[in-house]
């Protein structure tokens, strides 16, 4: 018996580090979480952020950006009443200050979803750590970003002419123009980043809904949660969910700041007109991401104590993005300058030279200094894990990637073809406050976030814990049964009194203290081909999946029937839109041609895949469901925390019987809760 | 341990969840509805100072419209008739009827003192935005007839909004002009009417 279950814990130790693939060598997983951890102990640091009260120091800085934030209201305010013209824009600098902003919000935007995402799809496991906190940023990013055009368009009330509603005036958005598309690509790129966040925050959710102790807490983390109870039948919708939007939003990832430089890129303006620009700026987007990633990190890290969740080889990996990234930068600034020499087009040359060496020189050389400068340090293994050396850089890398975009979009415009309309750009207060007020909003709902939701992933850290201090193994189990929680009883006595009041077939819920024991039970059942069983678990584990031999989730289908949804409704409402409706010639070709369609289409089959796959998801696993019988049974608000359970519906004792052989802490038959 | 929500709680929930949306599409389908120009403007019929009748002159006694509104052939604007055009008739005719009194109390017969007394303060009835520039006379030598856009002027008593005069209204008749006397190439581009 015990070797049985010793050996179970080996193979199902193998099993998770496989399914979760760690560099080769699996103790290599535990250098992402150091120290000595347990389920409970991770749950407990996490939560905590949250339900303790609030620190002094959270205090000052929300009243700061709180003021800050007041200040860039004010200021937007000001704009909507008076005009556009409170800014320093003229002619023939139309866009500076306000689409500088739009720019460096949404490429800090893209950091979150890379490290989510992509690294996700890469099986990079010191994401987890730090993808929560940095999909919460990505969002907040994205809303101060979508200030900057939203006020920009002057009448704010006019705002939904960007979408293609019928309407009296017989207009439409004009699908074959950049900003159309970046309407677009920016709105899908905000709602499956939503989504993808939300989705995993789900689990945690959960867990602080059952370590709630006031009811308003319970209530409002008990809808949020969505009723979640981990059962092993959902995780494993679960799990092909989150591959699937990681995987719709990497592409994402990459077209939002595509789209964006195409704003740039296809107009005729020398500055702006290169083919370089797409790759050039989503490199700068993952830079500059991950500079603003590690700006707030570093100080999360040292307030919240988080040592041992961040560790210094999280920044050593981060650090090696930003170096990695800024050598990239580096490079297409200078290949900026080499396609300039080698067009031979002299007002080329001229807006590049002019960029070095013109008015506005000083900006450009406080762009190269803080991106391809700066970064350099990192080179040196002692500079990436010095978290004061990593903070100062990042925030120097931030103030180059914002003057990155002030360059191009400034330099480029201010002196015009004809020298009788150049001009010079210089900021009022309301550019400048404006600027400020969104750094304070900012800061402002990540503070707030920091303390209403856990800002590490609970769920998701317990599959680092190294198998060390996995609870459960056959001695462990027996000792926990005794000291756990209040009212713990022991495995042989509970067993006892069950058999002797055992009348009739019902549903039975047995409590395991490790993944190993409970996947044992769940063998046994399906050997003996017991229907009705469902197993319950604090974090997606392979094994139990794998034990209760469950078929593939479906939901790769629903996420692609939501795709060609998308891509259909998409290019048929745009092919009647221009083709039919609205027939518009533009860069002349005939109307209704396809070529213009492509990003928006791209869009739209994004956006739908990942409603499909949502939904499909609420749909297979019967989700909202706020009141389920298990919910009243002893220790099961554990299952969030530290504890394994199984139910099988018209138990008898001998069911009863085998649970309690393969290690079941505690056997309970559900009361049904009026 | 006692469970959070009951098992009301989930119809509830959905109850809520469906009201809502329910709720959000009604809205929106009022907007729709409400908030159109086809709602908003066509039926505004104001009652002017003086109850003029286009019933009686355009209909019954068969004036033409270019008696009264004298540029619309040759001008942007039709031109809203000065008092004496009224009184051309009116000194003669029903000279001593109460509801004409501004009509008489708002002339003097002496063109040296034409501009002293102040005009009828006639409520405007159509109005365009002043982003977007029409011209009577080009839709009038197009062969556009009063009543497209004005509605059955001659058999009103009082001049009702008849058109909901939306960008997209024009627009229909922009793009699929008809004209029987000839050959009409309406502008459909932005600088046609925003100029």
């Amino acid at each position: 018996m015990m070797n049985l279950q010793a050996d179970a814990l080996t193979s199902s130790i193998e099993m998770r580090t496989d399914a979760h693939g760690s560099e080769g060598h699996p103790a290599a997983s535990g250098d992402y979480l150091s120290g000595q951890h347990t389920l409970a102990d991770v749950t407990e640091t996490i939560s905590r952020m949250t339900e303790t009260p609030a620190p002094r120091w959270w205090w000052y800085g929300f009243i700061l950006s709180g003021l800050v934030t007041l200040g860039g209201i004010f200021a937007a305010v000001y704009l909507i009443v008076t005009g556009v013209g409170v800014w320093g824009l003229n002619q023939p600098v139309g866009w500076a200050f306000d689409i500088t902003n739009l720019v460096f919000w949404i490429g800090i935007g893209h950091a979150g979803t890379l490290i989510s995402a992509i690294l996700f799809l890469f099986r990079q496991k010191w994401r987890t750590s730090i993808n929560r906190f940095a999909e919460a940023m990505t969002l907040f990013a994205v809303i101060c970003a979508g200030i900057f055009p939203t006020i920009h368009v002057g009448r704010i009330w006019m705002l939904w002419f960007f979408a293609p509603l019928p309407n009296d005036q017989a207009i439409w958005p004009q699908f074959y123009s950049p900003l159309v598309w970046d309407a677009f690509a920016i709105g899908t790129y905000f709602t499956v980043s939503l989504l993808f966040w939300y989705l995993g925050l789900v689990p945690d959710l959960a867990t602080l809904r059952d370590r709630a102790k006031s009811r308003t807490r319970q209530v409002i983390f008990g809808i949020l949660a969505l009723g979640w109870r981990g059962s092993v039948r959902h995780w494993r919708h679960y799990e092909s969910a989150y591959l699937l939007l990681a995987g719709l939003a990497t592409p994402l990832v990459v077209s939002v700041h595509s789209v964006v430089s195409m704003d740039f890129a296809t107009s005729v303006l020398p500055g702006w007109h290169a083919t370089i620009f797409p790759p050039y700026f989503v490199a700068g987007a993952i830079f500059s991401g991950f500079a603003m990633v590690l700006t707030l990190m570093i100080p999360m890290r040292q307030l919240f104590k988080l040592q041992d969740y961040i560790t210094d080889r999280h920044l050593d990996h981060m650090a090696k993005v930003l170096l990695a990234t800024g050598l990239m930068v580096g490079y297409a600034y200078g290949v900026e300058f080499f396609s300039a020499w080698y067009s031979a087009n002299e007002t080329e040359r001229f807006v590049f030279l002019n960029r070095a060496f013109g008015p506005y020189g000083w900006s450009y050389w406080i762009m190269v200094s803080c991106n391809v400068l700066v970064p350099q340090l990192f080179w040196v293994r002692r500079f990436r894990t010095n978290a004061w050396v990593l903070f100062v850089a990042s925030i120097l890398v931030n103030v180059g990637m914002w003057f990155e975009r002030f360059v191009i979009i400034v330099t480029s415009l201010h002196r015009d073809f004809l020298p009788a309309s150049w001009g010079m750009f210089v900021p009022t207060w309301v550019d400048v406050l404006q600027m400020v007020g969104a750094f304070g909003l900012f800061f402002l709902l990540l503070l707030i976030f920091v303390r209403l939701l856990p800002a590490i992933s609970i769920a998701e850290m317990k599959l680092l814990l190294p198998h060390e201090s996995m609870p459960g193994q056959p001695s462990a189990a027996a000792s926990a049964a005794g000291t756990s929680t209040a009212g713990g009883s022991t495995a042989g006595a509970s067993i006892t009194s069950l058999s002797s009041r055992w009348p009739e077939k019902r549903t039975l819920v047995a409590r395991f203290s490790s993944v190993a024991s409970l996947s044992e039970a769940l063998r046994r059942l399906a050997d003996r081909g017991i229907a009705g069983v469902d197993a319950y678990a604090p974090y997606p584990a392979h094994e139990l999946i794998a034990a209760m031999k469950l078929r593939r989730s479906p939901l790769p289908w629903f996420t692609l029937a939501g795709g060609l949804f998308g891509l259909t409704l998409g290019l048929l409402g745009m092919w009647y839109i221009h083709g039919v409706e609205y027939p518009i010639i533009v860069g002349g070709k005939q109307p209704g041609t396809w070529q213009g369609f492509v990003p928006v289409a791209f869009e739209m089959t994004v956006l739908f895949a990942a409603f499909a796959t949502v939904g499909g998801l609420l749909w297979k696993c019967g989700l909202p469901k706020l009141y389920h019988p298990l919910f009243g049974v002893k220790n099961f608000e554990r299952v969030t925390d530290d504890a394994f359970f199984v139910s099988v519906e018209e138990a008898d004792e001998t069911t009863a019987r085998l649970l309690a052989d393969a290690g079941a802490v505690e056997l309970m038959p559900v009361e049904e809760v009026a | 341990m006692p469970t959070i929500f009951t098992p009301r709680a989930d119809w509830w929930l959905r109850g809520i969840g469906g009201a809502l949306i329910a709720g959000l599409v009604l809205a929106l389908g009022a907007l729709y509805y409400y908030a159109s120009p086809k709602f908003t403007r066509v039926g505004y019929a104001p009652a002017q100072p003086v109850p003029f009748s286009h019933s009686i002159h355009a209909g019954r006694l068969g004036l033409d419209c270019r008696y009264c509104h004298v540029h619309v052939e040759d001008s942007p604007h039709a031109t809203v008739p000065p008092t004496q055009t009224c009184n051309n008739c009116h000194t003669l005719v029903r000279n001593t009827d109460p509801i004409l009194s501004q009509v008489r109390e708002g002339w003097d017969p002496d063109p040296r003192k034409a501009d002293a007394k102040a005009p009828i303060p006639w409520k405007r009835v159509h109005r365009v935005p002043d982003f977007a520039y029409f011209n009577h006379a080009a839709h009038v030598k197009a062969g556009v007839d009063c009543t497209s856009c004005h509605g059955p002027i001659a058999q009103m008593d009082v001049v009702r909004h008849a058109e909901p005069l939306t960008m997209g209204w024009c627009l229909d008749c922009h793009r699929h002009p008809v004209s029987t006397e000839q050959k009409v190439n309406p502008p459909q581009s932005c600088q046609g009417c925003h100029r």
